[in-house]
């Protein structure tokens, strides 16, 4: 029952602040029923206040967010996960003190019925025997990866009407990128709508449908990825950069043995000076 | 042979149960809300006395009394606890919680003597009647508080291992402790979870309080502190997260209490020192050994970079004409207090404000220590009272003149402090808190209850020869002009580390030494010396105490105090100098004022306190600087000229935005 339109998510004009610190500034975009959505921008743009806005973490300060119909601007974040809102979050999403199969469950009794436990752990298990291997062992022992994966196992099995994830490939051997972006295409076939917020572009926009870029708290570009090209082009140029002026800033400075704290003053100016451009 | 073992053996398992439901409890709470909670035997204080109270003055069949008691309030008692207050605070700002707790275990017996004034005798048995002999083992009698204590251990560890194993609510419990957000992304409603936890342990509480309280002649609320702290030991040999393992060890403890007992001869050093210490250096031995009560607070929330940074405190964030003018003010109040301490002040309030700079002397130790330290000790009575006795014993026996004693007595109270650090380096937040009580407890059983050291329960009085000068003189003002110039001094000093090095070192990293452990700084030195001279200037607030109380009286330092000094010192502001000195004139004030009150509210000042300490999570500066702070902005509001700039609200986002990418 999603809206005429057709998108599952609408947020509109919506402002997001960090006590006094302002992160979002008039965000507004849409996420189509059952697409793929890249939200793309720099570090520090606000990609991950925009997943935790709409997820109901963080609270927006002005706006409006409306999930399949229903203003949930305002509901605190267990109610938006029972609308049919599942999120994996920036690094670590999974619980260190409870088992993997704990973790699990967690999850599978409230998105499923308890009847259908033991068939969706075998399912998890099924798609990621490495987690099957370690059903009793804590997950914050797990590797960096596994603990992705374990956080992806929980969204994947019970497919929810909306995915957020947040840098799910950050810091993953690419075998294990590939693995979850698999799960991602499983998921999507499955009729479940994705936000997949990346830093790694290439990837994601190989897999959207649309793509949202987001500039100090501002979105920059709305639009189907073809077109996204062109802005996505310009901010790769502008880190990259920016990349070089540091290293070479930081060359002349090891040359000369000047004072870091300089160096660093002038790489800020550096920088900056790239964004205004 | 068997039956001397047994004989002695069986009568402490009974005990040991009674420190197991405690414990449990405890662990329970801890497990499942992240909260040490330091209220519970206030909780179990209350039920007992509701319970009595209902039979005895209202006269109610038992069972319903104990439905008011244990089954309806208790509950309600944490839901209100975790509603109010602990819900608000972040789970990881350990000090807040303890805090709050440490007030609640403060205000809330005190609360409760206002409310019921009467004493309460032989509160009665719930199933099995304590005067009733049921069963003999090895021609042991065992009566029915005894069988009642095993049995409802054992059913009430069975259901909670149940619960938290077997249930999702127990899942979602422990998955709540480490992080509320990310159960909720799980469409668990982590706020009802939390709930739900506070009352199970708060019926514990209640309930443990009403089995237990026929042991006790009398109900009050010192019986519940002590269990307490049994129940701290066992639970600490549980890593504050095994529920098995801390009722085993909890009936260890009281099985191995009553063989020492038994086997040792009643006049030994051992009987009369080392037993009553037992539990403490259990406690002390645990902190210190057991591994997972290292990082007790570093189970971090994953999502914990959801929340705000901290806001800037009050004087930060004052204009400098407003600064100036608080200066002046400041100034003068202090001219016409000195002006008015020496002139028309009559002698029962001189004394009165005497007091008051003697508590501000030692709440000023506080300053140091949790101000600027960042660290919460629970032993600063104690080590004033280090200071204290050591001055009277030189005097006493090598007829030291008192303030050189003094003196010496600050560098012991300095040292005694130096070795609690240096014992808990690897100790933080809660576990420092509970070292530095278990060493308060140990100093109160072993050292100022011992007649020699500390002069028995009436203490050792103050002799005139020993003041060298004519410091008690009543009629003199020579007391006042010492100690003024003492907190006058310890206030620069402090100023003065403030704005140094250290102070600024520790100002900085207040609260995330794990993040300045990361980039390689460490803090050892400025811990142990922060603790030294916290020990020193402690030291000396004891000994202008004793001075002016005319006794050194070991009640003066027990552990209870430095849990008071504390609430105290948050209230007024623990950050700030003010804060101290503000904590100790108001301590003796209001104590005063409350004197021409009946006598049943003479304990409202710590209810006052209490409740000033529990706004400590929203107002971590001390809710009278947050007051403070609210009429200086509205004096601005007079001044337009000197209006803030608007505060710079927008983000400078991306500085690095270009440059840090992969
Ligand atoms: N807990 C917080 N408190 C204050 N500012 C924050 C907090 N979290 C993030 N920010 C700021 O908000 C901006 C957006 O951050 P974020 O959404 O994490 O960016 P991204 O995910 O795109 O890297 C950044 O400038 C960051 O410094
Ligand atoms: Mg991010």
């Amino acid at each position: 029952m999603s809206d005429p339109m057709g998108n599952i998510m609408e947020v509109e004009h919506v402002d997001a602040a960090y006590g006094p610190y302002r992160a979002l500034f008039d965000v507004s975009f849409t996420i189509p029923a059952g697409g793929v959505v890249a939200l793309i921008g720099s570090n520090g743009a606000g990609k991950s206040t925009v997943a935790r806005t709409i997820t109901g973490l963080v609270q927006a300060t002005a706006g409006t967010i409306r999930f399949d119909g229903v203003d949930v601007t305002q509901k605190p974040a267990w109610q938006i996960a029972r609308l049919g809102v599942a999120s994996v979050v920036e690094g670590r999403g999974v619980f260190s003190q409870l088992t993997v199969e704990e973790n699990l469950t967690l999850t599978f009794r409230q998105r499923g019925t308890r009847k259908e436990l033991s068939r969706n752990l075998e399912k998890a298990y099924e798609s990621f025997p490495a987690l099957g291997e370690r059903r009793t062992q804590m997950a914050g022992t797990l590797s960096g990866g596994q603990q992705r994966l374990l956080s992806l196992a929980k969204v994947l099995v019970i497919p929810p009407k909306l995915l957020v994830a947040d840098e799910l490939s950050l810091g993953l051997a690419p075998v294990v990128i590939d693995m979850v972006y698999q799960g991602l295409e499983k998921i999507r076939a499955a009729g479940t709508a994705l936000l997949i917020v990346e830093q790694q572009v290439d990837r994601v926009l190989k897999i959207s449908d649309k793509a949202v870029v987001l500039d100090r708290g501002s979105v920059t570009f709305e639009g189907p990825t073809n077109e996204a090209g062109n802005v996505i082009e310009s901010l790769l140029a502008r880190r990259e950069r920016a990349g070089s002026t540091a290293a070479k800033l930081v060359d002349e400075a090891v040359n000369d043995g000047v004072d870091p704290e300089h160096v660093v003053s002038k790489l800020v100016d550096e920088a900056t000076k790239g964004l205004d451009a | 042979m068997f039956e001397t073992f047994f004989g002695f053996a069986i009568p402490g398992i009974p005990f040991g149960c009674t420190y197991a439901v405690i414990a449990v409890g405890l662990v329970l709470t801890y497990q499942a809300t992240g909260v040490f909670n330091f209220a519970f035997p206030a909780q179990a204080y209350a039920a007992s006395l509701v319970f009595t109270a209902l039979i005895q003055s209202a006269h109610l069949p038992s069972w319903l009394a104990f439905i008011i008691a244990a089954v309806i309030m208790s509950p309600l008692l944490g839901l209100a606890f975790d509603r109010l207050l602990f819900s608000k605070i972040p789970n990881t700002n350990t000090t807040a919680k303890l805090v709050t707790g440490i007030s609640l275990l403060v205000g809330l017996p005190s609360l409760l003597l206002v409310a019921f004034p009467s004493n309460y005798y032989n509160p009665p048995s719930l199933i099995w009647d304590i005067n009733t002999v049921y069963l003999t083992f090895w021609e042991i009698p065992i009566n029915g508080a005894q069988i009642s204590s095993v049995v409802v251990t054992v059913l009430m560890l069975g259901a909670l291992v149940g619960l938290l194993r077997f249930t999702n609510i127990g899942l979602q419990m422990r998955g709540a402790v480490e992080s509320r957000r990310l159960v909720q992304l799980d469409g668990v409603n982590a706020g009802g979870v939390v709930a739900v936890a506070w009352m199970v342990s708060s019926f514990l509480a209640g309930m443990s309080g009403i089995l237990f309280s026929p042991n006790f002649g009398e109900i009050q609320s010192q019986n519940y502190a002590l269990l307490f702290v049994f129940a701290l030991a066992a639970a600490a040999c549980g890593s504050f997260r095994s529920l098995p393992k801390t009722a085993i060890a909890a009936v260890l403890i009281g099985i191995g209490q009553f063989l020492f007992q038994g086997y040792l001869p009643t006049t030994g050093f051992l009987f009369t020192t080392v037993l009553p210490s037992f539990p403490f250096l259990v406690l002390a031995g645990a902190l210190l050994l057991m591994p997972g009560l290292r990082n007790l607070d570093s189970s971090a929330d994953p999502l914990s970079s959801v929340d705000p940074p901290l806001p800037p405190t009050a004087a930060a964030s004052r204009l400098p004409q407003m600064d100036r003018m608080i200066k002046i003010a400041w100034y003068t109040v202090l001219g016409v207090f000195v002006v008015s301490m020496l002139t028309w002040i009559p002698k029962d309030w001189e004394s009165v404000l005497n007091q008051g700079l003697a508590f501000s002397a030692l709440f000023l130790s506080i300053t140091l220590i949790t101000g600027m330290g960042g660290q919460l000790s629970l032993a600063q009575a104690t080590l004033a009272g280090v200071g204290a006795f050591t001055a009277a014993q030189l005097a006493l026996h090598l007829g030291l003149n008192f303030l050189i004693g003094g003196l010496i007595g600050a560098v012991v109270a300095a040292m005694v402090a130096v070795v609690l650090a240096v014992l808990s380096l690897r100790l933080r937040g809660l576990g420092l808190a509970l070292m530095t009580l278990a060493a308060a407890l140990l100093f109160d059983t072993a050292i100022f209850s011992n007649q020699t050291l500390a002069g028995g329960s009436g203490g050792l009085n103050i002799q005139a020869k020993w003041l060298g000068l004519d410091l008690n003189n009543p009629n003199g003002h020579l007391y006042f002009i010492v100690a003024f110039l003492v907190v006058l001094l310890i206030t620069g000093m402090i100023l003065f580390i403030r704005k140094g090095t250290t102070g600024r070192v520790l100002g900085a990293l207040k609260g995330s030494e794990t993040g300045a452990a990361g980039i390689g700084i460490n803090l050892t030195k400025e811990r142990i010396m922060i603790f030294a001279l916290s020990g020193a200037v402690a030291g000396i607030g004891g000994v202008l105490l004793v001075i002016q109380e005319n006794v050194a009286n070991p009640q003066s330092f027990n552990y209870a105090f430095g849990l008071i000094f504390i609430v105290i010192v948050v209230t007024t502001g623990v950050s700030t100098v003010e804060g101290a000195i503000q904590g100790g004139f108001g301590f003796v004030v209001i104590q005063k004022l409350l004197g021409y009150a009946p006598a049943r509210f003479a304990d409202l000042t710590f209810v006052f306190f209490a409740f000033g300490a529990l706004t400590y999570a929203a107002h971590p500066e001390g809710i009278l600087e947050f007051q403070k702070r609210r009429s200086y902005q509205r004096i601005e509001r007079f001044f337009p000229s000197a209006m803030k700039k608007s505060e710079e609200n927008e983000l400078a986002i991306g500085i690095a935005g270009g440059v840090s990418d992969d």
